[in-house]
């Protein structure tokens, strides 16, 4: 256990979001803070709910159930803030992922992780990791690496049909 | 370890010679009798040499040879400096800096074909006597007998010296001190497999060659305490150190010998090397080792060879003393509040005065600190009169550089920035502003146009001209030129200021290079990005016949911002107070509404447009009963707008916490995600919480748009993310 990357553990940290139960890796998430002050972002979409000072670091914070179109996080008791580092070329991005509260730290072995079933699942199977099992509770293991790299593929997508128009301008002085 | 610890110094010690070399040649252009600039220039190359021969780098030292012996020419007035020369010497300039950054990179140094090419460059001006000294061959030796002798001092120490309480590695340093090593071998014969050394015993023994004033007796004195145990021979070689070459030759490398010989001809040798293949290579085809373990080799050998990562800089000590003071007084003060407060006894007054004390004291702090980074521009203006120097060569022209200001400060990071953008106006200056000799005669000027590069603080900002007195840019032309691309509807009249901002369109400079005598603007959109970058702006001024100036305005730090905070909605706002003219309450009749066009305040009869912040960030409208709305009057780039804010909160410094990761973590997320232009940044506020620095320019831009309204159309967002410098990010 002791030479398991910093990535990818055994341990899984669950949380809710609204009624159902997910989990990460704790390799990824750095610490749990409370839900206090924080300021929103002009012209940002509603699941980017703002940005928290965490220690005189700059974090945003994301809302996963808007993003997954699964309700507003409403302020509770419990709500609160993992802070969550992703890997983005060759640097350390550090993000905030609002939860309506944090459950327990377990450990599960990979032969009892279940891959996603095809269908059924509200969020989209591609940002997950697979289903775990937990006594009598079944919970969705998310991947965040997957997920911050969704913006990518479509951008790259996108940059794919606008770029003729893009180098135009940027490309032209230069001559 | 120690051998690259030695390139490392090395390098970085080579590019400040190599950087002073070119400066002393550029001033040497300027002045071609200032001894004092030859016999720097001498030093250098000398000093070079010196440093390759102990890094053990052969090509550098056989090539600053060269130099080294046409510059003692120089020196003594037998050479006189020219045009051509001083080319020369730069061109070898280049060459010892691409060794250096060849040697830095972990390669090995050889002479190419192309180094070799300069070097012959330099026989003409070698002189009779130089080129016989650089032969070797004459059998005079170029010592004066009355200089200093020559001594081979032979050393084989006993193994248990150090138990004699002496250290060989302390006689080979006194031994240093008295004269120059000419030489050292170590003898590494006695030393046994690894596993049975002993770190207690010496198996080491040396020759050195060493040329020193002092007498034998004196190097005797050296070795007073181990001539009767050990095996020490010092003998006098001056005589025969006329031989010393053929003695050296023992060590040269076969195909060098064979050259000097006359035997062959050094391009065939070279021939010969390149064709040769590496060790690695050989091994491997006569199956003594395995390719892949061969790499792994090779992988750790270019990784202990990459000496040059980490940036560096060059701090006066005076700067670093300053810091340890503050931080001293820093230790006292804190233990005065920490009394204070534990200290029920401590008055009010005591520990207000105390933690006053502690503000000033880390205000210092934070200045100090800051000034760290900051490096004068000297270095860089000197590296753009090289570059001004090789423009003007290509094009026939004649252009003197003058650098004014040089000791002017800037951010570190901020010069670095600027390099490419300078080096622009520079050469924009030289192709397009400086005429041609014919044609500055003929228009009653000096044939030899001027490029002024000057720095300076004023107002709180760094400005920084690129100026030339050459033809100017007409207005005329640049207009006609836009109207024609369609940048200017027809019709409409412009300021003398904004058709020059046209220069800096996107689009507009490849159109106008077919105009030769307006082809300024090759690429100044690209300038003007840069230095938006770096929070500055930039404005061209010109005259025709006179001259054209470039002027750029820059923020003295990136970090730190004098701000006036601001409440807008839920958020609080920083807006620069560099960019603020004034503030205006919104009393009754002060805000006009123009239908179509927004609202407009008043300022003392001037109309200004205005923008409510709320509206431009998307937040609700605040009920005006509840706030203190004030119209903040700001600037850009000349033009004057009104920013309404629900309540001005006061004056604050604002540490910059730039948002660019965030914003690239949401456009990770979500593929139409834009950054928004109008936010700088963030900052942490007094309380904990965060604020958000104003980029003014970009609040214009959300508010007004430019003559169309850029926000909606694919070519506009296109055109904003190559400004970001967003399109390589994301692709």
């Amino acid at each position: 256990m002791a030479t398991a990357s910093a990535t990818r553990t055994n341990q899984y940290l669950t949380f809710k979001l609204g009624p159902e139960v997910y989990a990460i890796d704790v390799g990824s998430a750095r610490q749990i803070v409370e839900f206090s002050l924080i300021t929103q972002i002009p012209k940002t979409p509603p699941w980017i709910r703002g940005v928290i000072n965490l220690r005189g670091t700059v974090v945003p914070v994301l809302d996963l159930k808007l993003k997954f179109e699964l309700g507003v996080t409403e302020r509770s008791v419990n709500t609160c803030v993992i802070i969550i580092e992703v890997a983005s070329e060759g640097d350390t991005l550090v993000v905030g992922v609002l939860t309506d509260g944090v459950q327990e730290v377990f450990e599960l072995e990979a032969s009892q992780i279940e891959p996603p079933p095809r269908f059924g699942m509200r969020v989209s199977t591609e940002y997950l990791r697979g289903m775990g099992r937990r006594g009598d509770q079944l919970f969705i293991i998310l991947d965040p690496q997957k997920i911050f790299s969704a913006g990518e593929l479509e951008r790259a997508a996108d940059a794919a049909q606008v770029a003729p128009t893009e180098a135009a301008p940027g490309e032209a002085p230069r001559a | 370890m120690d051998q690259i610890a030695l390139m490392k110094i090395f390098v970085s010690e080579s590019e400040d010679l190599l950087a002073n070399l070119e400066q002393g040649l550029m001033s040497l252009e300027a002045d071609t009798a200032d001894d004092e600039v030859i016999h720097m220039i001498f030093r250098v190359a000398h000093t070079l040499k010196g440093n390759a021969g102990i890094t053990g780098i052969d090509a550098i030292v056989s090539f600053a040879h060269v130099m080294e012996g046409v510059l003692d020419r120089v020196r003594s007035h037998a050479l006189p400096v020219s045009h051509e020369l001083i080319t020369l010497l730069l061109n070898a300039g280049d060459v010892l800096k691409e060794m250096v950054s060849a040697a830095a990179a972990g390669a090995v140094v050889t002479l190419t074909e192309e180094h070799q090419l300069v070097l012959d460059r330099f026989a003409p001006f070698a002189g009779d006597g130089a080129a016989k000294a650089e032969a070797g061959a004459d059998a005079t030796s170029p010592r004066a007998p009355s200089g200093p002798s020559v001594f081979a001092i032979d050393m084989r120490f006993r193994e248990d010296i150090f138990a004699t309480g002496q250290d060989p590695a302390l006689l080979l340093q006194e031994l240093g001190a008295l004269g120059e090593v000419l030489q050292i071998q170590t003898d590494v014969s006695r030393l046994p497999p690894l596993d049975q050394a002993e770190a207690t015993r010496c198996y080491l023994s040396w020759r050195m060659l060493l040329s020193t004033n002092a007498s034998r007796s004196d190097l005797e004195a050296v070795f007073l305490f181990v001539m009767e145990d050990n095996e020490i021979r010092i003998e006098d070689v001056t005589k025969s150190f006329a031989g010393r070459r053929e003695a050296q030759a023992a060590d040269k490398k076969l195909g060098e010998l064979l050259v000097e010989q006359g035997v062959v001809q050094q391009a065939d040798v070279l021939e010969v090397v390149s064709a040769q293949r590496k060790v690695g290579e050989l091994l491997i085809e006569a199956g003594k080792v395995k390719r892949d373990e061969l790499n792994k080799v090779l992988a750790k050998q270019e990784a202990a060879r990459r000496v040059r990562q980490n940036s560096s800089i060059r701090v006066d000590t005076d700067k670093l003393d300053g810091l340890v003071n503050l931080v001293g007084e820093l230790v006292i003060c804190v233990a005065q509040v920490n009394q204070n407060a534990r200290d029920a006894a401590a008055t009010h007054e005591a520990r207000i005065a105390a933690a006053e004390v502690l503000v000033q004291i880390s205000r210092d702090l934070q200045d100090q600190a800051m000034s760290l980074r900051m490096v004068p521009v000297r270095e860089t203006f000197d590296r753009f009169k090289r570059a001004a120097r090789d423009v003007a060569e290509q094009l026939g022209k004649f252009v003197i550089v003058e650098a004014t200001g040089i000791e002017t400060e800037l951010d570190k990071n901020v010069i670095e920035q600027l390099a490419d953008p300078l080096k622009h106006m520079i050469r924009n200056c030289i192709s397009h502003g400086i005429e041609s000799p014919a044609e500055r005669i003929a228009a009653g000027k000096s044939d030899t146009g001027r490029v002024f590069l000057r720095a300076a603080q004023r107002e709180g900002r760094i400005i920084i001209e690129v100026a030339d007195d050459g033809r100017g840019v007409d207005p005329e032309r640049v207009l006609a030129k836009a109207r024609e691309l369609g940048l200017v509807p027809p019709g409409k009249t412009l300021s003398e200021r904004e058709i020059y901002e046209l220069l800096f369109a996107p689009g507009f400079s490849t159109a106008a290079q077919v105009n030769e005598i307006s082809g300024r603007g090759v690429g100044l959109d690209v300038v003007k990005r840069n230095v938006q970058e770096l929070r500055g702006t930039v404005e061209i001024e010109s005259e025709l016949g006179k001259g054209t100036t470039f002027r750029i305005r820059l923020p003295l730090t990136l970090a730190i911002i004098d701000g006036m905070t601001a409440k807008v909605g839920p958020e609080t706002v920083t807006i620069p107070l560099l960019a603020v003219i004034e503030l205006i309450e919104p009393a009754a009749g002060v805000i006009k509404t123009v239908a179509g066009k927004g609202e407009l305040v008043d300022v003392r009869g001037e109309l200004l447009p205005m923008v409510r912040l709320s509206d431009v960030f998307d937040f609700p409208r605040a009920d005006p009963k509840t706030v203190e709305s004030k119209v903040v009057v700001v600037e850009n780039q000349g033009r004057k707008f009104g920013v309404m804010v629900d309540r001005v909160l006061g004056m604050e410094q604002a540490v910059i916490k730039p948002l660019d990761r965030s914003f690239a973590l949401f456009s990770r997320l979500d593929g139409r995600y834009e950054r928004p232009e109008g936010i700088a940044g963030a900052t942490i506020l007094g309380d904990g919480s965060i604020g958000l620095i104003l980029d003014v320019h970009g609040i214009e831009r959300m508010a007004f748009g430019g003559d169309r309204d850029p926000r909606d159309t694919r070519e506009a967002r296109a055109g904003r993310d190559a400004r970001d410098g967003r399109v390589g990010a994301a692709a």
